[in-house]
């Protein structure tokens, strides 16, 4: 196990080289660069423009090197803790981002919460009664939810919510408590907000999830040591949770890796749409606005966490379930 | 209730101290009472099942599964339930327990349990499968092994939580007690290293232990009632005659009564004492065991008798199948095997020295393990002629399927030659690749053991059948059509089926399927691996004489691998046994059975179950023979330097045999 998990951080180290490489590309492909862009702003806003400061700015930035030379310089800086500057709020980007991403963590980690809490009864549920008319219910509402888009079901809440019961929705506290200190009221505030954007994030991965569970399940309920373990007299609930409940639950597992980024990243459609203050509408301004070191970095940030999820849920696969095997390969 | 009778109150420490109480026990009834105080008491039948009827629902029309059935149990009996599959005898051993699967329940009918002949009998059909009553019987009173030791356990949960959790539902032990009594459960079913086993996983055991395991959970509650559904159908027949022995033994010791259900008349004449026989879910005859097999009166029972091949029929006798196959031989087919039998026994394949080792990684602990390295197949050579049916016998894990593999160029072997000849003259095997293996690989086919997962269940028998000639681009669709229609003649089915899905046909229809589809390429040799192995009785014989009939029609050129001794004396023309990957004897088949000289073989012949009271298993002996782990030898059989010694000698023209370097071939046929 210890040789394991030393192997594959090693092998996180060229993965996230090329990752790096990849998202630096993409940043760059788009013509021009953030001055260029800048410059477009301020002609656009009938501003003259002093070519001197133009050369400055690009010499300041760095963008007058060639791309290797840019890549160099980000990635060093970036491994070593500085994310660089964000151009577009002319603060660094740890900052930009750290303000807002404890909403984002509340966020998310609430929608992962509702999630699971509605998608294991469910799922259970319709496994365990399949082709019951609670089955199709529940199937016919989960495919529903899973094939509405979430940023549609947030503006018809929108709508709903300020024609019906006259509440604006949107944000994630009332106006008067934004940028002030942590109190009670605005700890309340926060949690009454809090409410709609779970439930409109959380939807689409609650029906995903419920169908998963079912499937799963239901591959599990006819296996042959479900039988054995009726056989022996093991009482029903819990014939169902020691064993196929605990042999489905591998993908589960396996899905926590791909949460640990969309923690960060705060649902970026649904945030616009509702005006939440977390990183998700960030990350997509930066991408507009060619805003190269809070995207890039940014960027990075998730491929970073999508790889040390996926060594979690490895580790975690590798402890729960014996059968697996830590050293692979078959030879002919 | 008399449920909670059992164990109530009697701190036990091991399972030896339930077997001296079950002996002063009122279920002793009958077996070795003598003296006893309860010698008066009269056998009383532990389950009565009367006129039960079982449906399952198949899109809401109720199909009759079991048709009224009647049966008794008697306390402490072996009543085997015979019949082949799909006859209904799972399901009704399933609502014995109350495990009936979703769509099943029982319509009519009723199963009377009693436990001790005083006790008031108790209808089972009146409860609900999930009753209080119902979970307090099951694995406490009445308890199942299942057919595939491989899949009858948890993977996740190791062997003593398993076992231990049927002893914490119904006893009243403490926490403690727990892992001693399991402990000793093991050792009473013959695990090698109990204590060991408590906290292994059921995939680092092997096929005959994880069937031991089963055995100590369903009996560690000293149930009144052991099912046991197909027990040994999955194991070698070595395992075999080891768990029959085993389960003979415990009964002893438990007194408990035995349902066992099978289909293996061999098993039935040495386990049981009655004999109940269903077909098409209803009881054709029943009988004590005498009865039943020195005087037969039904035909299906008749009929069953005569399909299973023993070791003591005729070489040249037919096994007459319940349903015999017709089928016509097309006429294309008809000239390459005019072609093929201008030339019989002449060489056709020749093996020398082929060897494979697998490495196996063990990880173990933090910092990973050690490597073991296991020689699969270890310097194997034998000759196939053309026109004949090469045998390969042995136990699973002995590299015979590793060797197949490396014959059909599936597996590359470490080390050896495999030489091919036909009319173009020799060619090296091995040394084939790309498109000159592609298209040498037209001559040897494969038929698996499977039926089920050989088959895509995605693909029609017609896209089954036509995609070696599309792998290997003969013909145009319309004639790859024709073609497949006349596979399925070839094989005794309809043409009009080759539209189907697999899962619309039966087991020996599906390996009708797989035949056609290895005779779709028109090979000259057919590898068949276990191809019988998976099916029943009435259907093995169809298949095998299905086989027999199109070697000798098409003068095809087989080599057939299986653990049955009778199935391979019966198809086979000359046979190897094969031992640790190595074979240690090849003759003729009429030769290894009536001179067999290696004490493997002569093991092997030994514990081969007869469909015949009057040669029953000599279980002692087989307890005393197995015992010694690693079989020891005596010389000049055994080796004295890890095998570099041995060697095949030539006993006869028509027999071989491994032996100690040097040893005079007379010194063995004395």
């Amino acid at each position: 196990m210890f040789r394991y998990i030393i192997f594959r951080i090693g092998a996180m180290i060229p993965t996230l080289v090329l990752a790096s490489i990849v998202i630096f590309t993409i940043i760059q492909l788009p013509p021009g660069d953030y001055v260029e862009s800048y410059i477009g702003e301020l002609l656009a806003a009938g501003e003259s423009v002093d070519l001197a400061r133009v050369e400055y700015l690009r010499a300041e930035y760095g963008l007058d090197q060639p791309m290797w030379k840019r890549y160099i310089l980000w990635i060093t800086n970036f491994v070593q803790g500085d994310f660089g500057y964000s151009f577009e709020n002319q603060r660094p980007v740890s900052e930009v981002v750290g303000n807002r991403l404890w909403l984002t963590i509340l966020v998310s980690f609430a929608t992962i919460i509702l999630t699971w809490v509605i998608a294991f009864p469910i799922g259970i549920y319709s496994a365990t009664h399949q082709y019951s008319w609670g089955d199709y219910g529940l199937t016919f509402l989960g495919l529903l939810g899973l094939a509405t888009p979430n940023f549609l079901l947030a503006l018809v809440m929108m709508y709903f919510a300020q024609t019906i019961f006259g509440v604006s929705i949107g944000g994630l506290m009332d106006k008067e408590y934004i940028d002030q200190p942590m109190s009670w009221p605005k700890f309340w505030s926060v949690l009454e907000h809090l409410i709609v954007p779970t439930v409109v994030i959380g939807t689409a991965g609650t029906a995903a999830m419920i169908r998963r569970i079912r499937a799963n399940l239901l591959d599990e309920l006819e296996k042959q040591y479900v039988i054995t373990a009726r056989a022996k007299g093991v009482p029903p609930f819990k014939a169902l949770v020691k064993y196929p409940l605990r042999m489905s639950l591998n993908f589960f597992v396996a899905d926590i890796g791909s949460l640990l980024p969309s923690i960060i990243s705060g649902a970026e459609i649904v945030s616009i749409v509702l005006s939440l203050q977390t990183t998700g509408p960030l990350l997509i301004t930066a991408l507009k606005s060619q805003d190269m070191y809070l995207a890039g970095s940014f960027l990075m940030f998730l491929a970073t966490l999508t790889v040390i999820g996926v060594l979690l849920s490895d580790i975690a696969l590798g402890f729960l379930d014996p059968r697996i095997r830590l050293q692979g390969g078959a030879d002919k | 209730m008399g449920a909670k009778g059992l164990g109530q109150g009697v701190k036990l420490s091991s399972v030896e101290a339930n077997s001296t109480r079950s002996q002063t026990n009122s279920r002793n009834s009958n077996i070795g009472a003598f003296g006893s105080a309860q010698a008066h008491k009269q056998s009383h039948d532990i389950i009565r099942i009367d006129d039960l009827h079982i449906a399952i629902d198949l899109k809401g029309t109720d199909l009759e599964v079991v048709r009224g059935a009647s049966f008794r149990i008697p306390a402490g009996k072996t009543v085997a339930l015979v019949g082949e599959s799909g006859s209904g005898k799972s399901i009704l051993a399933q609502s014995i327990l109350g495990i009936l699967p979703r769509v099943a329940r029982v319509t009519g009918g009723s199963i009377w349990f009693r436990e001790e002949a005083e006790d008031e009998a108790i209808d089972l059909t009146s409860f609900a499968d999930n009753s209080a009553e119902r979970i307090s019987l099951r694995g406490g009173k009445i308890s199942i092994i299942f057919q595939e030791p491989m899949t009858s356990l948890s993977p996740l949960h190791t062997i003593g939580n398993q076992i231990g959790e049927a002893l914490e539902l119904h006893r009243d032990i403490s926490r403690n007690d727990v892992e001693p009594t399991v402990v000793d459960m093991l050792r009473l079913v013959g695990f090698p290293n109990p204590e060991a086993a408590f906290s292994m996983y059921s995939m680092e055991l092997s096929g005959g232990l994880r069937q031991r395991a089963m055995i100590a959970m369903a009996l560690v509650c000293n149930p009144a009632l052991l099912i046991a559904d197909e027990p040994t159908t999955a194991l070698d027949v070595s395992m075999q005659a080891k768990i029959l022995s085993l389960l003979k033994e415990l009964q002893q010791k438990l007194h408990m009564a035995v349902l066992l259900i099978t289909h293996d008349l061999g098993v039935v004449a040495n386990m049981a004492d009655e004999v109940v026989v269903m077909y098409h879910g209803q009881i054709m005859e029943a009988g004590p065991v005498e009865a039943i097999f020195r005087n037969p009166q039904h035909d299906y029972l008749k009929a069953l008798l005569n399909a299973v091949p023993d070791l003591d029929m005729a070489y040249d006798a037919k096994l007459e199948s319940l349903r015999d196959i017709d089928h016509e031989i097309p006429q294309s087919m008809q000239r390459d095997a005019d072609e093929r039998q201008s030339a019989p026994d002449t060489l056709l394949m020749s093996v020398s020295g082929l060897s494979k080792s697998f490495t196996t990684k063990k990880s173990k602990g933090w910092f990973g393990g050690s490597n073991t390295v296991v020689r699969a197949v270890n310097d194997v050579s034998f000759d196939v002629k053309r026109g004949e049916c090469f045998g390969i016998v042995g136990e699973s894990g002995c590299g015979k399927t590793t060797l197949l593999k490396m014959l059909v160029r599936a597996l590359t072997p470490d080390d050896g030659n495999i030489t091919w000849q036909d009319q173009n003259g020799k060619t090296d095997m091995l040394a084939l690749d790309g498109r000159a293996l592609k298209e040498f690989r037209q001559k040897i086919q494969m038929v698996f053991q499977d039926p089920f997962s050989s088959l895509s269940p995605r693909s029609t028998v017609l896209n089954t059948l036509k995609e070696p000639m599309e792998v290997h681009g003969i013909g145009s669709s319309r004639e790859q059509a024709e073609y497949a229609a006349e596979l399925m003649r070839l094989v005794g089915l309809q043409p009009t089926f080759l539209g189907r899905y697999p899962h619309s046909f039966s087991g020996g229809q599906r390996q009708r399927i797989g035949i056609a589809r290895a005779l779709a390429l028109r090979p000259d040799l057919l590898v068949c691996d276990e191809p019988v192995s998976a099916l029943d009785v009435s259907v093995q014989a169809q298949v095998l004489n299905l086989l027999k009939q199109l070697q000798s029609e098409l003068g095809l050129t087989y080599i057939f691998i299986s653990h049955n001794l009778a199935v391979v004396r019966y198809i086979a023309d000359r046979i190897a046994v094969m031992f640790k990957g190595q074979i240690v004897e090849m003759a003729t088949r009429e030769e290894l059975f009536e001179n067999p000289c290696h004490p493997y073989t002569k093991a092997l012949l030994d514990v081969v179950p007869h469909a015949d009271l009057d040669h029953p298993l000599d279980f002692d002996r087989i307890n005393r023979d197995m015992a010694v782990e690693g079989r020891e030898w005596n010389a000049p059989f055994s080796s004295l330097s890890d095998g570099e010694d041995m060697e095949m000698i030539v006993l006869n023209e028509n027999h071989q045999i491994r032996v100690r370097k040097g040893t005079d071939p007379k010194q063995l046929t004395r």
